[in-house]
């Protein structure tokens, strides 16, 4: 056999095995047998010494040509091979993205704090601060400075919870009103967010405890239709871009002019059905242009300033946004009705 | 305030077709509805029947056979069990396919054999009471009296035709609890012409003062009393107009003196009352403060405890009745009254709304005088009382009349500047069409220098300002017609309070912690601090009481969350909830003294609470860290709780810089039981007001290290006593300003270490900012530790 033939044969050898190969190992054990210090091709090459010194040159040259391709090949299949072995690891790392994700459970919001902060917000991008007071009042700021003096009926609108003839819980915030007047300069534009507080039984539209987010507004030449573009923003935040808002005249004691304000009825878009019985409206707030009075009793020149002052039930506006059944559901806390709430923004 | 149409339609000309649509402007104007009532709307197919013929039934001893003309060619034949019916009487008859009150259908058929083609009515049957439209018996068929048409429909006869509407009166509006006060107001909401209404008396003779005499000795409580006296009295029914207008209006008939008294204050609004003047002791009128009298007995035969600033009437035996509330026994109108007096005054209302409330009473006149009686009407419906006595026949009225009146008030003359009621409503309504406006309401007005100057008339008395002007002009403009604009003027920026910035960092970390938010209650029930084991002289007890509470269990405020928390939990505890967590914000009223004398101190509190499985003590400590780290406050140390209602050793307080921050750990078993929370729960209570007072900014950052820290972990074996918290502190402040760190990862008990012993296991991780720390900084750090542990707790290395 001649040497170009064994070398041949080698190479043909190689290749064939290669083909063969089904891992990455094997073909390491052929680089070893072949290229490896005690391999076929290493040994071929020790015999270069028994050569001619003319003969040797082109023996080397043709033995290092070889020597390249098989490297070559062999790192070519191997590449290829963990390629392979990679794809068929990561195939069986396949999981079931089916089964639900692992973690902790998240707690909810609850509702009337979710809409407290929704209405402050809406507020507060319109530039209004927040002021805030103490729940127990004196009759002076829940009553007094408001234009409900002692022994006036319209005090029994507000059927009230006392401590002492002078001490009470305040049955609305409005003496955060009366005391940010006492204090503060016009131009003032607050609301003040808060629990509050009246004598009714507990039932499926009262309760004794209530929250409210009241507003006011103070400053030269403030208006009622000032007050209507104020509610509308509310309005359209709160229960969105179609919903339109309608005054009715009413009577408060500390506004004049007052007026009951009314939504479009979310459930029929003012078309009349049984939740608004049939008038297309739904009455959420009141409100009106700050009395005189108030203002006067407050330190505020009623000749030079005018203002307005809304009152918003926060458990009306969570009853009417989510349709709420029952409001004893809000106090009730059952996880399985606040956890709802946790659900969408 | 229930209005009967067919009344309102006595004082103005107004055609009224549909009685919603009415009801509706009214509305739109401010007089608020609250139903709309048909009297007759059960009613159909009832018409008047003449009894022609009356035979016994043959085979029954308590039926009779009717032959019935109802207006029809032929008569109908009725059967009925009535026995109060002859030949010839009137009587209302349901036909065939006729409908009754309370869904009664009526149909014909036989009975015992002979057909019967409908039903004769009792008033009963018909919803007309014996008062408003007596019978010749107290049973049986309704026999109507005078003349009639067979055939006619029934229900303009019975005053079943009549449409009431209820309307929700404001309290600024008292002349608009009178009919008359209505028709005004719907002549400028809806239109109409009023009719005149004028009272003129015939000649009469004699002299009040003949009869009786008045003083009234208080004039600060009543600022006007008028009376007059009607002598011959005949009591009886008043005319069925009279009878059927008051039992519409909700006002039950009694006799001819005392239908008109409530005739008059459903009329034009002022309460009255009639004296049996031969009872009354020297007929001397005596109007005054109670003073020494103790009791009196009003009419509804009741005794009532008086305090010496209550309004009387009296006489000279002594106080007889209760000014403006009720009148008093001794002198009530019976039917052998002959002489009597009428009153009609203008009391104090907030005097009379005292008076009640002390009394625990709430009449109509009561109520009435309360929002305000019109001091200047007050004669004119004494005027009105007498004319109707000389219509109806019911005696003869006395010439003269005693009115009571020492200081005149003028009807104020308001100014209104056109500007100020432009502004107010927003729209720029031309003064001439404002005085249009103003003139349906009947204000007169006169416009100079651009000022509105109103004189508004007699009825109205809440008129009184220029803000009043501008809604009178507004609401019958139209406050549809106000636009919607934004505020201008100097810019405010908007600001958040302390509290609703606290509760943006508060609620997303609680929520990630898996808790709910919850809202209760602020007033609780003092039973709740028995559940929580609290001694009688804890300082929670010193709770600010509600005087008229709804219920005992709303009666206290809370000076604590952490029994309303307890709360929430077992309710879903009960509802068989696994595991639940919630928290809740809120404030903790706590008094300076009780009962409170001045406003409690209101300090903010976040609670929160849990139970169920994962759970522990270790978890709740967790939340409550990470609370503190949110708010940046440092050096949180914790001691052992000696709160009663927490587990002897598994309660904590955080303090921080000498100031309890927080209580947290498992609530006692014994309390826990008492809330109905048979399982192992948890609570904190974090006092945010110290939290924000503790609270750091997050302040200056600097960049991270960048050499390498190095740890090194030591396991030291001590006694079981030693505070593994303390140990920790105090290893890291051996190894000095080089330990970022040292982190606890495992405590062991058990073999080889001794029983009474435990091994904790933790790592100490140093860096330098500027250097690789050599191994000799690392390993003199690492001595200082052990040597720290074993001079300060005989701890030592794990062998």
């Amino acid at each position: 056999m001649t040497m170009q033939n064994r070398l041949d044969e080698i190479r043909d050898g190689l290749l064939q095995k290669l083909k063969e190969a089904t891992d990455k190992q094997h073909v390491e054990q052929l680089r070893t047998a072949i290229l490896g210090r005690k391999g076929e091709l290493t040994g071929i090459l020790r015999t270069m010494g028994s050569l001619k010194p003319e003969e040797r040159p082109a023996f080397g040259q043709k033995i290092n040509q070889l020597r390249n391709e098989l490297e070559q090949a062999l790192d070519s299949a191997a590449r290829t091979l963990e390629e392979k072995e990679k794809a068929a690891r990561l195939k069986a790392e396949t999981l079931d993205i089916s089964i639900p994700g692992t973690r902790p459970e998240l707690g909810a919001e609850h509702p009337l704090i979710s809409t407290m902060n929704a209405i402050v917000d809406t507020f507060v991008s319109m530039g209004y601060s927040v002021a805030e007071g103490p729940e127990i009042e004196l009759d002076h700021y829940n009553f007094e400075l408001l234009n409900l003096p002692k022994d006036h009926p319209a005090r029994d609108a507000q059927d009230t919870l006392y401590f002492s003839p002078n001490i009470l819980l305040r049955t609305h915030t409005s003496p955060v009103q009366a005391r940010t007047m006492l204090s503060q300069k016009p131009p003032i534009r607050i609301v003040c967010p808060g629990r509050t507080y009246r004598a009714d039984e507990v039932d499926a539209t009262h309760s004794p405890a209530f929250s409210q987010c009241e507003g006011l507004v103070i400053d030269e030449g403030v208006t009622m239709a000032d007050l209507k573009g104020a509610l509308a923003s509310f309005a359209t935040a709160m229960f969105g871009e179609d919903v339109k808002v309608r005054f009715r005249p009413s009577f408060f004691p500390f506004t004049e002019p007052s007026a009951e304000v009314d939504v479009t009825c979310s459930a029929c878009k003012g078309k009349g059905c049984p939740k608004c019985k049939g008038t297309g409206w739904i009455e959420v707030l009141g409100a009106g242009m700050v009395n005189p009075k108030v203002l006067d009793m407050c330190g505020i020149d009623s000749k030079k300033y005018t203002g307005f002052a809304f009152g918003i039930g926060i458990e009306r506006v969570a009853v009417l946004k989510y349709n709420i059944p029952d409001m004893r559901l809000l106090f009730e806390n059952d996880a399985r009705f606040l956890q709802q709430f946790g659900k969408g923004r | 305030m229930l209005m009967p149409m067919k009344w309102l339609q006595e004082y103005i000309d107004l055609d009224v077709k549909d009685v919603h649509a009415y009801a509706e402007a009214m509305i739109r104007c401010g007089t608020a509805v609250e139903a709309v009532h048909d009297l007759g709307a059960e009613v159909d197919k009832v018409v008047v029947g003449r009894i022609l013929e009356v035979v016994k039934h043959p085979d029954s001893d308590h039926l009779s056979i009717c032959q019935v003309d109802v207006g029809g060619e032929e008569p109908l034949q009725i059967v009925t069990g009535a026995t109060n019916m002859t030949a010839g009487d009137y009587v209302p008859v349901a036909l065939d396919g006729s409908h009754l009150p309370g869904g009664v259908k009526i149909k014909k058929g036989k009975l015992r054999g002979v057909v019967s083609n409908g039903m004769m009515c009792s008033g009963e049957e018909l919803g007309v009471p014996a008062e408003v439209y007596p019978s010749n018996t107290d049973h049986g068929l309704l026999i109507l009296q005078g003349e009639h048409t067979p055939g006619e429909d029934i229900k303009p006869v019975l005053g079943l035709d009549e449409q009431v509407v209820d309307f929700e009166i404001l309290a600024n509006r008292p002349d608009c609890l009178s009919i008359l006060g209505l028709a005004h107001e719907s002549a400028a909401s809806v239109g109409g012409r009023m009719k005149d209404f004028e009272i003129k008396l015939k000649p009469m003779e004699g002299s009040v003062h003949d009869h009786v005499r008045i003083d009234v000795l208080d004039p600060d409580l009543c600022r006007r009393y008028t009376a007059r006296v009607v002598k011959n009295i005949k009591i009886e029914p008043s005319p069925l107009w009279m009878r059927q207008y008051l039992h519409a209006a909700g006002v039950r008939p009694i006799n001819n003196i005392v239908d008109i008294t409530n005739f008059v204050m459903l009329e034009m609004g002022q309460p009255m009352h009639a004296f049996d003047l031969d009872s009354v002791a020297g007929r001397h009128i005596i109007v005054r403060r109670a003073g020494d009298t103790k009791q009196i007995r009003t009419l509804d035969g009741r005794d009532r405890e008086l305090s010496p600033e209550m309004l009387v009437i009296a006489d000279e035996s002594g106080a007889t009745g209760l000014a403006g509330v009720m009148g008093g026994e001794g002198s009530e109108i019976t039917e052998n009254t002959k002489l009597v007096l009428f009153e009609s005054a203008c009391f104090d209302g907030a005097s009379i709304r005292r008076t009640g409330r002390a009394l625990g009473m709430r009449t109509e006149a009561q109520a009435r005088f309360e929002h305000g009686v019109n001091v200047h009407l007050v004669r004119e419906a004494l005027e009105r009382a007498v004319q109707l006595v000389q219509e109806l026949g019911a005696g003869e009225v006395v010439d003269g009349v005693i009115d009571i009146y020492p200081n005149p008030e003028p009807i104020p003359e308001v100014a209104a500047p056109v500007p100020y009621v432009q502004t107010l409503m927003g729209i720029s309504v031309p003064p001439e069409e404002m005085a249009a406006l103003l003139e349906r309401l009947g204000i007169k007005t006169r416009i100079e220098n651009n000022c509105l100057y109103c004189t508004p008339p007699v009825y109205r008395q809440d008129i009184r300002m220029g803000a009043d002007i501008a809604e009178e002009v507004l609401r019958l403009y139209g406050y549809d017609k106000i636009p919607e604009t934004h505020l201008r003027g100097s810019v405010t920026g908007g600001r958040k309070s302390a509290t609703l910035n606290r509760s943006a960092l508060l609620r997303p970390l609680l929520l990630g912690f898996g808790l709910y938010e919850t809202v209760t209650y602020s007033f609780i029930s003092p039973k709740w601090w028995d559940r929580l084991l609290l001694p009688e002289d804890a300082p929670e007890r010193k709770a600010a009481r509600i005087v008229n509470p709804i219920g005992e269990d709303y009666s206290v405020m809370r000076t604590t969350l952490i029994p309303s928390v307890l709360t929430t939990l077992a309710t879903n505890f009960n509802r068989s909830r696994p595991a639940f967590g919630c928290f809740e914000t809120g404030v903790r009223f706590l008094p300076k003294e009780v009962p409170l004398t001045e406003l409690p101190e209101e300090r903010p509190s976040l609670c929160l609470g849990a139970y169920g499985a994962g759970m522990d003590f270790y978890k709740v400590k967790g939340i409550v860290e990470a609370v503190f780290e949110k708010f940046g406050v440092k050096n949180v140390r914790y001691e052992r709780s000696t709160a009663p209602y927490m587990h002897p050793g598994r309660g904590a307080v955080a303090l921080a810089d000498g100031r309890e921050l927080a209580v947290l750990g498992q609530v006692h078993p014994d309390a826990a039981h008492n809330f109905e929370l048979d399982t192992d729960t948890y609570v904190a209570e974090i006092d945010l007001k110290a939290l924000e007072e503790l609270s750091h900014p997050v302040g200056e950052a600097a960049a991270p290290a960048r050499f390498p820290a190095v740890q090194r972990d030591m396991a030291l074996v001590m006694e079981e006593s030693v505070a593994v918290g303390d140990l920790m502190d105090d290893l890291k402040a051996a190894a000095g300003k080089l330990c970022q760190e040292v982190r606890l990862f495992d405590i062991y008990r058990g073999v080889p270490i001794q029983p009474g012993f435990k091994s904790v296991a933790v790592s100490v991780i140093l860096q330098a900012a500027d250097r690789t720390l050599t191994d000799a900084e690392i390993g003199a750090a690492f001595d200082k530790c052990l040597k720290a542990a074993k001079e300060k707790y005989n701890a030592v290395l794990r062998s």
